[in-house]
Order: structure tokens, then C-alpha cells, then sequence
């Protein structure tokens, strides 16, 4: 029976993958429409010398989710694609980066064993571009007993920020809901408002106590704060409060298929109205404009990092480096953005050092002393340094979508958190934003 | 607060429900297999539609080609493993098709990304107010499409030489291979049909709720309920039965406080039928014996 | 003419061979009586020709045709129906629709006629067309699966235990419909638990015990001599 039932799928499967394949292949596009056209300067990563670098691999990992529902893995894929270009430009000195990262399929055992496998394989140096939506905690304590420290690319979770061995380059979704509402707020169109998030804990709680916290300090009114099951179906009914609560306007952190529904279902309500109708940088990606459609022209998003279409330097080099080094069908989006700054904040920081004396304790030493990283890719300073909570990137800018692609509709703004009052703080006391 | 909006969407996300439980109930009364593997099947051919449809072709094209990609994927299924299932228990039989669903998922989450996708058939745009409810044509199409696949497969079960085939493979397989039926035709017809009527579920549910394969997959839990709740044999109660487990849900998810447990509702609503109808049961065995 | 011949049919059931290749010939206008004891085979033998039991060496031909190792419907296309032991009927289906179901073999256009003329052979069950099969008694049950088989025109019928379990009344009445369906040129193969039914219908008969074939003779020879028959049914054991 295993065999039929292996040769079935084996049948069914081969002929829908290879159908598809050439489908999906198409539509993928790998170029951004509307972005500056590359430079050849654009590809002199690291030292930039055009010359491949031979020397003794230096090997260094990452824990992504790329299976399981999420697929995160265009922030380790986009630092591949870095190193590789930093290997083919003298690699550290002379000496290439070996890059590998693992799928932990949306399971926090297997993130925990990954952690445990890279952090006991003393050869790793450190952790790059990870991207894990479920495993921060458990990660950390593995990587705080080997030693190890990863410049994580995409953090979500309230346990990426709040970790000693993990430093995220994004902002992630509390502050990126609370630069949403703190935008409304400076447009007179934040009271009352309204907030829809996710009913996951670490996660979807911690967004909403930000905003409680905010509008609550700020004198808005908060009519509306729900969070829904990740399986729900029917948007019915939050799409009736909104309505029923009609406030100034709206932010929805969701993942954004979902975002997507809900916006479905208030389309099919007509329940736009005069409703200011944004979401955090969760959805701000090229195709969501053109999937939502025509009914939501102006519709508001964040990003916590430039937008895909930016031009600046690292902007620029980013997209190079994606066309050269990864596949024509890999994400542009800000978590590739991300996992390419996360390898470059890493490269320059090794590039100073010994080569002939890196092992996992010097190199720790100067990722945990990068302070003051200047990338047009953000919009302040950023920086590592020891504490028990990373969370350097607190200032995002906001994006419209106009005739279906996102634009930029205001610069870099610093998001105000009332619990971030100690990382700022820290910041002041200890110059982690002067090099 | 005005319930009917909740009443209008309970009623079409049901009646897809019942629309997708008569293609699971016939099924596994033809075959004896519960097929898990449903709701996967109308989420591949979902996202056959979104593709096919980027890919700039027409959507009245792209709708048939994805619900015939819906009974392609059954039948084959079908057709290879059919024979070996046709040997083994139900339980068994059962776990083949959640091997078929985790397998088409895999597939689907390999294919296509986590990104944002919409279905917006064309019957979606045109919407207008009855009561204070917003209804499109496409829910229109839902309840009325619930309500003609019922009857016609009523009507084909009775009236056609297929049909009277299923109901002799569902009476007693053995004696209808005995008096000549071909037992092999008859289980891949209904292994097709059924995949056709997951392919046209699992467009319309993409449309009026979300087109992510996980999701959709395992949307075949409330489409169970409603087979559920019609005993594993009636076409009605399958219907009625899908319609409670949609109406449930929305108007749960109406109030506040309890809206968390909307997506319970289908494994109440099962459970509170098979509580009833065994006790019923018993009852009957109580009298018989006194 | 012959209808259905065995030759050196050998059955094995989880394994264990229970019948070790016997012979058995039935004519066609003819009934040919199976006869035995519990346990000897006969039944085998019976789901053996229907396709039911497959794991099965030696030869069934009818007209010519091997139907030995094809599946049921196969078999019962190539013209030998079964009557399966204990009025096995379509219970939740209506009794018209059983015999629609048999009459599917047909062409279209003479199914609706065969389905009638097999409610006018048993006027006993012409008045409960409509009502499901289960609820009929256990003699009309057996009458709707004599009719069953029949439905479809076969040039063999198989049957097995036609009176077992049915009240001597309803036995009377079978006894008569067979002998009608063998004089139409059916050749039929009856297993029969009662010797007197058997011999009172069959041209000859064969006996198997203990999976072999211990007897072949003329019903006559054994009205006379029901001794041998006796014997026959012992000979193997020790």
C-alpha cells in the first residue's frame, strides 16, 4: 500500500509542481519596478576588490522560519547573497564567510534544537540575518550559554526584542503599529481610533498593550482593540465594530493574507467610509497593493525600513546584490532589506579585526560593540551593546499606496513607546548611536 | 445591534459548507473513504484559479480549469490509491486522505509564498442592501448552488444508472459487485465529482473568506460537522447541518465576549448531535427491552 | 452443453488451502446440486466462481471464457450470477431499484422491461416495489434475490443455501421458480442443506468432503440409494 500511496502523491504531486513551476517562475518578478537602475559600484561589497577571497572559511549561521504557514526566509537568503558578493570582493580579509541556515518550520523544538546545534558547534561564530517567528526565547538561552550572538534580520516576536544574545535590525510590530498611530496622530486623525491585531501571545497582546499604553499617555480615544483568532474566518463582525465604532482611523497588525480578508470583507460592507484604513509594515510588499485593489487607493502602511523602491547606497547596493547573488524569484521586501543589512552591520564589523584571530569570542566582542551603525537603509543609528533588550530600530517611516504600489508618504519619524524609556536611556548613558 | 449582516454570512459560508459536505458525504458512501483530504484539494484549485488568472487568463476560463484540477487531483488520487484503500478499514482509509491533504499542503506552501492573495470573482463586485445587509451576487450563487447540488444530487442518485450504482456501492459493495456493477468506474466517478465539488467550494470559500492554503485545508473541519450532523447519510441534514455550523459561528462571533470561541462552534454543534442521536438510540433499545 | 466447468479447482483462505482441486461440470437447461457437510467447500467454491475469493489455482471457464481470478462484476458479465448465502439484498434500497441495479448489465432500453417481468415472476413481492428490501420477510427477501440474479439474463446461476433458514411454505414456492429458470436454459449450480429440495430439483450431484469431491452421481440413482449419499458425506473421515 506505502507504495502506491508514495507513487500517487509522487504522480500527483511531480505533475502539479513542475505545472506550476513555470507559472510561478513568471510572475515572480526579481527586478523592482519604479527603483533606481544598479551601478556597477553597487556590487563592491566589503573591501570590494573584486577578487575572490580563498582563505579559511569562516562559518556563520542562521535560524529562520521558512515552512510551516511563514516564510521568512528572504532575511537569510538576502545575507547569502551579501556574503557572497563580500566572497567574491576579498571575503574578511581574505578569508570567504560560510553561510548556511536552518528551517525551523514554525516549531520552537526545532528552533531550540538548531540553536543548540549551531551553538555547540564552536566553528560558528555568530548568528546572521535569522528570522524566526517562533523561537527567540528558547534561542537565547542557548546562545547566552555558548556565548553566541546573533544581528537577527526580522524579529516579531516580543521575545526577539527582549533577549541578551539577539538584536534585531527591524523594528518590529509594536513599533511599527505604534508609528502608524503616532502618524495619524500628527494628521489630527488619531481620536478616537482603533486597533486590530492577532490573539497570539508574546506577540499579538504585546502590540496591544503598546497601544493601550500610548493612547492612554497621549489622551486618544481608544474605541476599539480586538484581537482575533488566527483561524478565524468570518471578518464579519469586526468589520461591524469598526463601522459601529467609527473612529478617525484604523491600524490592522496582521499577518497580510489576513489583513487582506479583513479588508475583503469591509470592502464587501462598504465600510471604508471616512475611515483612515492603514496596517504595519507586515503588509507593505509589492503585490499587496494590486491584491486588495482598487477600493483601497490610499490606503497607509509602514516600513520599518527605506522602502523597496528608495535610492541611497545601501538601498542600491541591496537590490544589486539581490539581482547578482540571489535567485530571480527571491523577495524584495523590507525582511530581505533586513537580512542584507544584518550581513553588512557584520562584515564591517569584522573587517577591522585580526584575521588571523577569529574565533566565536572576538568576533562576539565586535558585533556586541557595533554602536552607531549609519545605513540610509534606517533611519537612526544602530547598535548592539550588552543588555537584556535589543531594540535599536524605533524610527520607521509611512507609505500610501497610490494606483496600486506603495509610495512614500512621510520620512523617518522616531516612534514613541512608553516602555522604551530605558533603552533610550541607555542609548544617551552609554553613546550606542556614536561610533 | 443588526444581526442579519451575521445571519447573510452564516448562511453562505454554511451553504459552501453543506456544498462541500454533500461532495465528502457522497464520497465516503460510495467508497467508504472520509476524505481529509478535501478541503485541500479546494484550496489547490483556489490558488490554480489566483494563478492562472495572474497569469492574465480569462476568469470564467480559470474558474473551469480549476475545478477540473479539483477532481484531476481526486481522481488520480483515486485511481492509484483506490485499490489498496478498497482493502483496509475506514480508520486507515481516513489517514490515507490526511497523508493526501498534508501532502497537497506541503505542495501549495512550496508553490506559493505567504504573501497576501485575493480572489475576487467578478459576481463579487456587484453587491447591493437588503435590511441594512450587504449582499453580493456571489452569495447568491453559494446558497442557490448549495441548494441545486443537493437537489441534483438527490435527483442523480435516484434517477441516474450512476447514481443507482453509488447507492448500491454505499447499500453493500460486495452484493453490487456480485450483480454486475463495475465497482472501479463507479468509485473514480465519485472520487471526480466530489474533486469537482471541492474544487467549486474551495473557489467560492477563497472568495468569501481567505485564500491561504493552511486555512482553506483545514476548513474541511466545519464541512465534517455538517456530514456529521447528517448522520453520514442525508443529503438534507447535510445541508441543514452546514447552514447551523455557519449561521453558529457568525452569530457567535457577534457577541463580544464569546467570539473567541466562534471556531468551536462546528465541534459543539457535532458533538451536541452525536450526544443526542446516540441517546436517542438508546432510548429506543430501553423501550424495546421493557 | 456445458455452462460452467471447474477443473482441478484448488482455494486457499488466509493461506490455508480448503479446497484441493475438484471438478465439477454443470449443464446448461440443468441443475447440478452441490452437496456436503459443513466445512467441506462448498461455499468456497461458491464465492471462488463469483470472483469473491481469488487467491485460487486450477480453471473455471463458461463458454469457453476463464472467469477464474476476475473480479465479481467481471464474472458476472461473462454471464454466471451468484446468489449469496442468506437473502443477501440491498436493504435500504427499494425493491425496484435492487433489480434496477442488477438490470444495469442490459441495454438501456430493456432494463425497465427486465425489471418488470422479474416483479411479475414473483407476484409476492410485486406489491412492495417501492418499499426498501429490509423490510421485507426473509422468504420474499430470498424470492427479490433469486430475482436479482435473474434479472440480467445469465446463462449460469450459482446458489447458495437456497432454503436455508425459509419456512417450508416459502421453499415450495423457490422450488418451482428454480426449476422454470433451468428449463429456460440456465444451467445452474445449487448448494442445498437439505437433500430432499436438492434431489427433488438437480439432474445430477456432486458431494465434497473435506474439500474434495467424494461423490458424482445421478439425483435418481441417489433417491434410491440415499445410503451412498450418507457415505459420501463421511468418506474422508477417520
Amino acid at each position: 500500500m506505502n507504495r502506491i500511496l508514495r507513487a500517487t502523491a509522487a504522480l500527483g504531486v511531480g505533475a502539479l509542481v513542475v505545472a506550476l513551476s513555470a507559472c510561478v517562475a513568471e510572475t515572480d518578478t526579481g527586478t523592482i519596478q519604479g527603483a533606481p537602475s544598479a551601478d556597477a559600484d553597487d556590487l563592491r561589497c566589503g573591501l570590494g576588490t573584486g577578487e575572490e577571497a580563498t582563505g579559511e572559511p569562516i562559518k556563520v549561521a542562521a535560524v529562520a522560519t521558512a515552512s510551516g504557514g511563514v516564510d521568512f526566509s528572504s532575511s537569510p537568503s538576502s545575507a547569502k547573497a551579501y556574503f557572497d558578493c563580500v566572497n567574491d570582493n576579498g571575503g574578511i580579509n581574505g578569508r570567504p564567510v560560510r553561510y548556511e541556515f536552518g528551517d525551523d518550520a514554525l516549531d520552537p523544538t526545532k528552533t531550540a534544537q538548531l540553536a543548540a546545534g549551531y551553538a555547540s558547534d564552536t566553528s560558528v561564530v555568530a548568528m546572521v540575518g535569522d528570522a524566526t517567528f517562533v523561537g527567540c526565547d528558547v534561542a537565547n538561552v542557548e546562545y547566552e550559554k555558548a556565548g553566541l550572538y546573533s544581528i537577527t534580520g526580522v524579529g516579531v516576536p516580543q521575545a526577539c526584542f527582549e533577549s541578551s544574545n539577539i538584536a534585531p535590525v527591524n523594528a518590529g510590530p509594536r513599533t511599527s503599529a505604534l508609528a502608524t498611530l503616532q502618524y495619524f496622530e500628527r494628521q489630527g486623525q488619531a481620536d478616537p481610533f482603533f486597533a486590530i491585531g492577532l490573539n497570539t501571545r508574546g506577540n499579538g497582546d504585546w502590540v496591544a498593550d503598546g497601544i493601550e499604553k500610548y493612547t492612554q499617555q497621549a489622551g486618544i480615544d481608544l474605541v476599539g482593540d480586538v484581537l482575533s483568532d488566527p483561524a478565524e474566518s468570518n471578518f464579519l463582525p469586526l468589520v461591524s465594530q469598526v463601522k459601529q465604532a467609527a473612529p478617525a482611523s484604523l491600524v490592522v497588525v496582521d499577518p497580510a493574507p489576513i489583513t487582506a480578508s479583513i479588508l475583503a470583507t469591509a470592502e464587501q460592507q462598504d465600510a471604508k467610509g471616512d475611515i483612515q484604513w492603514a496596517c504595519t509594515a507586515s503588509c507593505y510588499d509589492a503585490q499587496f497593493g494590486e491584491q486588495i485593489g482598487y477600493y483601497w487607493e490610499g490606503f497607509v502602511a509602514n516600513s520599518e525600513l527605506a522602502l523597496v523602491t528608495a535610492e541611497g547606497e545601501d538601498a542600491n547596493q541591496w537590490r544589486a546584490v539581490m539581482d547578482e547573488y540571489a535567485d530571480a524569484d527571491a523577495p524584495r521586501d523590507t525582511f530581505s532589506q533586513a537580512g542584507f543589512l544584518a550581513a553588512k552591520i557584520f562584515v564591517d564589523a569584522l573587517l577591522p579585526l585580526d584575521t588571523e584571530n577569529l574565533d566565536r569570542e572576538t568576533v562576539s566582542e565586535a558585533v556586541l560593540g557595533v554602536r552607531g551603525y549609519e545605513s540610509d537603509l534606517l533611519c537612526a543609528p544602530w547598535y548592539y551593546g550588552e543588555a537584556d533588550e535589543h531594540h535599536a530600530n524605533h524610527a520607521t517611516r509611512m507609505a500610501i499606496i497610490e494606483s496600486g504600489t506603495y509610495v512614500e508618504l512621510e520620512g523617518c519619524q522616531d516612534v514613541a513607546d512608553p516602555d522604551m524609556a530605558e533603552i533610550l536611556e541607555r542609548e544617551q548613558s552609554e553613546g550606542l548611536l556614536t561610533e | 445591534m443588526n444581526l442579519l449582516p451575521f445571519v447573510v454570512a452564516g448562511l453562505v459560508i454554511g451553504s459552501v459548507y453543506a456544498l462541500s459536505g454533500v461532495g465528502v458525504l457522497v464520497l465516503y458512501r460510495t467508497t467508504g473513504v472520509l476524505n481529509f483530504a478535501h478541503g485541500a484539494v479546494g484550496g489547490m484549485a483556489a490558488l490554480l484559479v489566483w494563478q492562472t488568472v495572474e497569469l492574465r487568463m480569462q476568469p470564467p476560463v480559470a474558474i473551469a480549469l480549476g475545478i477540473a484540477a479539483g477532481a484531476a487531483i481526486a481522481f488520480l488520487f483515486g485511481l492509484v490509491a483506490g485499490p489498496s484503500l478498497a482493502r483496509v478499514d475506514q480508520l486507515r482509509k481516513a489517514i490515507a486522505t490526511l497523508g493526501l491533504a498534508l501532502a497537497l499542503l506541503g505542495v501549495m506552501l512550496f508553490v506559493w509564498n505567504d504573501k497576501a492573495r485575493t480572489m475576487r470573482l467578478e459576481t463579487s463586485r456587484i453587491s447591493f442592501d437588503v435590511a441594512g445587509a450587504r449582499v453580493n451576487v456571489t452569495q447568491l450563487v453559494c446558497l442557490a448552488l448549495a441548494l441545486l447540488v443537493v437537489v441534483g444530487t438527490l435527483l442523480a442518485l435516484r434517477h441516474t444508472s450512476m447514481g443507482t450504482s453509488m447507492r448500491a456501492l454505499a447499500s453493500d459493495r460486495e452484493l453490487a459487485a456480485v450483480v454486475g456493477t463495475n465497482v472501479r468506474l463507479v468509485e473514480n466517478t465519485a472520487w471526480a465529482v466530489s474533486g469537482a465539488v471541492a474544487g467549486i467550494s474551495g473557489i467560492l470559500l477563497a472568495d468569501q473568506t481567505r485564500l491561504e492554503p493552511a486555512f482553506l485545508t483545514f476548513l474541511i473541519i466545519p464541512e465534517l460537522a455538517a456530514v456529521v450532523i447528517g448522520r453520514f447519510v442525508s443529503l438534507w441534514l447535510t445541508l441543514v447541518g452546514g447552514l447551523a455550523v455557519g449561521v453558529g459561528q457568525s452569530l457567535v462571533s457577534a457577541w463580544p465576549t464569546v467570539s473567541a470561541f466562534s471556531t468551536a462552534v462546528p465541534f459543539v454543534v457535532a458533538t451536541i448531535v452525536i450526544l443526542v442521536a446516540t441517546r436517542r438510540r438508546v432510548v429506543t433499545v430501553g423501550v424495546v427491552r421493557a | 452443453m456445458t455452462a460452467l466447468e471447474i477443473s482441478d479447482l484448488r482455494i486457499r483462505r488466509g493461506g490455508i488451502e480448503v479446497v484441493h482441486g475438484i471438478d465439477l461440470t454443470v449443464n446448461a437447461g440443468e441443475v447440478t446440486a452441490l452437496l456436503g457437510a459443513n466445512g467441506a467447500g462448498k461455499s468456497s467454491t461458491v464465492l471462488a466462481v463469483a470472483g469473491i475469493l481469488r487467491d485460487t489455482s486450477g480453471s473455471i471457464t463458461t463458454d469457453g471464457t476463464t472467469i477464474r481470478g476476475l473480479a465479481p462484476n467481471r464474472v458476472r458479465r461473462a454471464g454466471v450470477a451468484t446468489m449469496q448465502e442468506g437473502h443477501r439484498v440491498f436493504g435500504d434500497i427499494s425493491v425496484a431499484d435492487n433489480l434496477t441495479i442488477a438490470s444495469l448489465l442490459l441495454p438501456r432500453h430493456e432494463r425497465a422491461e427486465a425489471v418488470d417481468s422479474m416483479l411479475d415472476l414473483f407476484p409476492e413481492i410485486h406489491g412492495f416495489a417501492d418499499r426498501p428490501a429490509g423490510s421485507l420477510s426473509g422468504g420474499q427477501q430470498q424470492m427479490l434475490a433469486l430475482a436479482t440474479a435473474l434479472a440480467a439474463r445469465p446463462k449460469v446461476l450459482v446458489i447458495d443455501e437456497m432454503s436455508l433458514g425459509l419456512a417450508p411454505l416459502v421453499v415450495a414456492r423457490l422450488v418451482p421458480a428454480l426449476r422454470a429458470v433451468a428449463e429456460r436454459g440456465v444451467g445452474v449450480l445449487l448448494i442445498e442443506q437439505f437433500t430432499s429440495v436438492a434431489l427433488e430439483l438437480a439432474t445430477s450431484v456432486t458431494v465434497l468432503a473435506q474439500g474434495l469431491v467424494t461423490l458424482r452421481a445421478p439425483a435418481k440413482e441417489l433417491l434410491d440409494h440415499p445410503e451412498k449419499l450418507t457415505a459420501a458425506y463421511r468418506l474422508t473421515e477417520h
